[in-house]
């Protein structure tokens, strides 16, 4: 056996984001017999958008989700609704309106861990693989990238799709990916809307994502959004947290080596 | 060695109307690397190498109703190449400074999708994106000759546009809904790259260096068919899925056998193109409740590339084809507070090129190299498990501690990274096959908290 590789320094360094928000009051519309519901979907807690979460209504058996921002609209004949707001590991609330003009409905979700007792909810609603015109595409919370065993009880999400069908590790413990046959330098990946070039860090060992800081992973092993371009294969979408507004918290982990920290309340992201 | 990712968002979310929803953004993102030697020596240096982008887009989301959604946009990318920068390091080094020449590009998206509900069965999505991509000076660009020898160079000055390509790439997805358990989806997608990464290992490391596209290079393009039987069993408890693809690819950039990739002003002699396909079946079956959850996938694929200059033009398997793969990941929840988790890969291994004899020309053995990727690693498989605690939630404790044992490659296999061959020292006329591998069993104990 040989001397493998030697790991003489590291810096990586991220810059994050100030996200700014405006919505202005809501114009009116003219004509027609439809009427707007929309809104912005959060956690209760930390006030974190959340993406993907469904509104469902019960009546006309339609829906919709909130898009990457937190945001939903749907259009519908005036009249009578139940509408249910869900999301994965979140309580479901359950809204009765009467739709008679336009309406703004700013819904804040709770977690289970949140409320504190079991209550049996159903997040996603259930059949939304089924529903969706979208193929070839595959969510990952974070909680089930947080329980894949990993290298030094480190987790990672480039290590938590390489477990997908259709993805492949290019080498052991290379943060590089091939999708369907591709190269790995024909992945768009996108970190907040940021294309990240290389997602090594420590050698390749590890990846540059600290899973602290994620809220939303989505990899397109085809079908992708015509919204993106500039890779062949695939696109990673990362979502990170926008940062908590409601609440001071702070992550520390400490492995047998370092590693960034993340502080969600202050947007930075320091270097060790 | 070091490297980094510097990345920067500026995001403005606006709301024109209810229907209306924009997103405005402004992006920075920064990539260097940086490889060298200790000083002191004679061969000590330093070698730089960068690449930034500025670049902004808009998107618009229009919900007409609850049939159709109308996506727009556009986007353009500034990107700057500093592909190289070399120094010796230290008094006593030999090296003198070498800088290769910066490089400068232009993209451009703009785009249009729906996604509509014809009815309660049928579901569709449509779009298409129109790209383009400019070199922009300054510049040099050389003339390559059919054997791929420098004939001449064209220095292009500042701001001068010195080439365009531009692309259409449609985007296409139907959803037939069977039942409200089972449904059947197709689509096809185009894509284009512009810009490409000049690799010298699988590992992601010690050699990465992205090239534009160029009067030399061609964008690589891509079509993908797909299409997917997905259906959901009890009670949508168990979701599985079945997708079988085609991707053919043009324009794919390989590299000539012994290619120069350090510090080389002509990189472009070096790259080889030509077309690509690949095609596969993927099966899934995900459990995404109750104690038991995770999932367990398998693919079936195979990529192979034909290159003229590569392999004597004959086709060959691309460097990341490996047939049969394997996925198993399962946790078990005792109660909220203790997982069991485990994970089982198998891979069939990743293709090689071995050398199959040698040739004694005078005193010197030369090996002589089989066809390109003709061999294969010994099939890649391993175990990991972890067990994670966590601390009880009591109301006023102000922190959550979290305990995680874990045993990467439990029972220790040593997958092979890398194969070499090496002449024994005391008989050149034999030689050793070398196993490097990187990991056996390796435990860990993490303390995670959070307050």
């Amino acid at each position: 056996m040989k001397k493998l590789f030697c790991i003489i320094a590291l810096i990586t360094a991220f810059n994050l984001t100030g996200t700014l928000v405006m919505a202005y009051p809501d114009s009116e519309e003219a004509g027609g017999k439809r009427f707007t519901i929309s809104g912005n979907i959060k956690d209760k807690l930390t006030g974190e958008e959340l993406i993907g979460a469904t509104i469902y209504i019960k009546e006309i058996k339609t829906g919709t989700t909130t898009n990457v921002y937190g945001f939903y609209s749907i259009s519908l004949n005036p009249g009578k609704y139940t509408i249910t707001y869900t999301y994965i590991g979140y309580t479901a609330v359950e809204k009765a309106i009467e739709l008679k003009e336009n309406l703004r409905l700013d819904i804040d979700l709770q977690t289970r861990e949140q409320l504190l007792k079991e209550v049996v909810i159903k997040g996603e609603r259930p059949d939304e693989n089924i529903r969706k015109p979208e193929m070839s595409v595959v969510r990952m919370d974070i909680k089930t990238i947080n329980r894949i065993p990993a290298l030094m009880g480190e987790v990672d999400i480039i290590k938590a799709i390489q477990m997908l069908p259709g993805v492949q590790s290019t080498a052991e413990g290379s943060s590089g990916f091939s999708v369907r046959g591709g190269g790995p330098d024909q992945n768009l990946i996108l970190l907040d809307e940021a294309i990240v070039y290389n997602a090594s860090h420590l050698l390749g060992f590890f990846s540059v994502f600290n899973n602290d800081a994620i809220k939303d992973v989505t990899l397109y092993k085809g079908d992708i959004p015509a919204s993106s371009g500039g890779r062949l294969s695939s696109l990673l979408d990362i979502r990170m947290k926008d940062g908590n507004h409601n609440l001071k918290q702070a992550y520390h982990r400490r492995a047998c080596y370092k590693r960034p920290h993340f502080f969600p309340g202050c947007r930075q992201k320091n270097l060790c | 060695m070091s490297l980094g990712n510097q990345t920067g968002t500026i995001r403005w979310n606006h709301l024109f109307s209810q229907k209306l929803f924009s997103n405005f953004t402004l992006i920075h993102s920064m990539y260097d690397y940086r490889l060298g030697t200790p000083e002191g020596n004679a061969n000590s240096f330093i070698w730089t190498s960068k690449m930034q982008n500025q670049s902004g887009k808009a998107d618009f989301t229009w919900y007409i109703n609850p049939n159709n959604t109308f996506k727009y946009g556009a986007s353009m990318i500034v990107h700057t190449f500093d592909p190289g920068h070399a120094k010796g390091t230290g008094s006593e080094s030999l090296f003198t400074e070498f800088t290769l020449p910066h490089n400068y590009a232009l993209e451009y998206g703009v785009y249009l999708s729906n996604e509509q509900r014809i009815n309660e069965k049928f579901l569709v999505k449509y779009g298409v994106r129109f790209s383009a991509f400019q070199n922009i000076g300054p510049g040099t660009v050389y003339n390559y000759d059919q054997d791929y020898n420098v004939m001449d160079s064209v220095v292009y000055g500042k701001r001068k546009i010195y080439k365009t390509y531009k692309a259409l790439e449609p985007r296409l997805g139907i959803n037939y809904i069977i039942s409200n358990t089972a449904s059947i989806k197709a689509s096809y997608s185009g894509t284009v790259q512009y810009i490409h990464l000049a690799q010298n290992s699988t590992a992601g490391t010690p050699l990465d260096l992205w090239f534009a596209s160029s009067p030399n290079v061609k964008p690589q393009k891509a079509d993908q068919f797909a299409i997917g039987y997905f259906r959901n069993i009890k009670d949508n408890a168990l979701e599985t899925s079945a997708e079988v693809y085609y991707k053919s690819m043009h324009d794919v950039i390989d590299f000539k056998d012994n290619a120069e990739l350090l510090l080389n002003p002509q990189l472009e002699g070096e790259l080889r193109t030509g077309k690509g396909w690949s095609y596969g079946l993927e099966l899934m079956v995900r459990k995404n409740t109750g104690k038991l959850n995770g999932w367990i996938s398998y693919t079936l694929s195979a990529t192979r590339r034909k290159i003229a200059g590569i392999n004597d033009g004959r086709s060959y398997r691309a460097p990341y084809e490996k047939p049969h793969n394997i996925s198993v990941v399962l946790n078990y929840e005792f109660s909220e507070r203790s997982v069991l988790s485990a994970n089982w890969v198998y891979a069939t291994g990743a293709p090689v090129t071995f050398p199959t004899g040698r040739a004694v020309i005078g005193n010197v053995i030369v090996p002589i190299y089989s066809d390109r990727n003709a061999y294969r690693l010994p099939d890649y498989h391993r175990l990991d498990v972890s067990y994670t605690l966590k601390g009880k939630n009591k109301k006023n404790r102000k922190w959550q501690g979290e305990w995680n044992f874990s045993v990467y490659n439990a029972y220790g296999r040593k997958n092979a990274w890398a194969i070499n061959f090496v002449e024994d020292q005391d008989n050149p006329n034999q030689t050793f096959a070398e196993k490097t591998y990187l990991f056996s069993i390796i435990p860990a104990i993490t303390y995670n908290f959070k307050f």
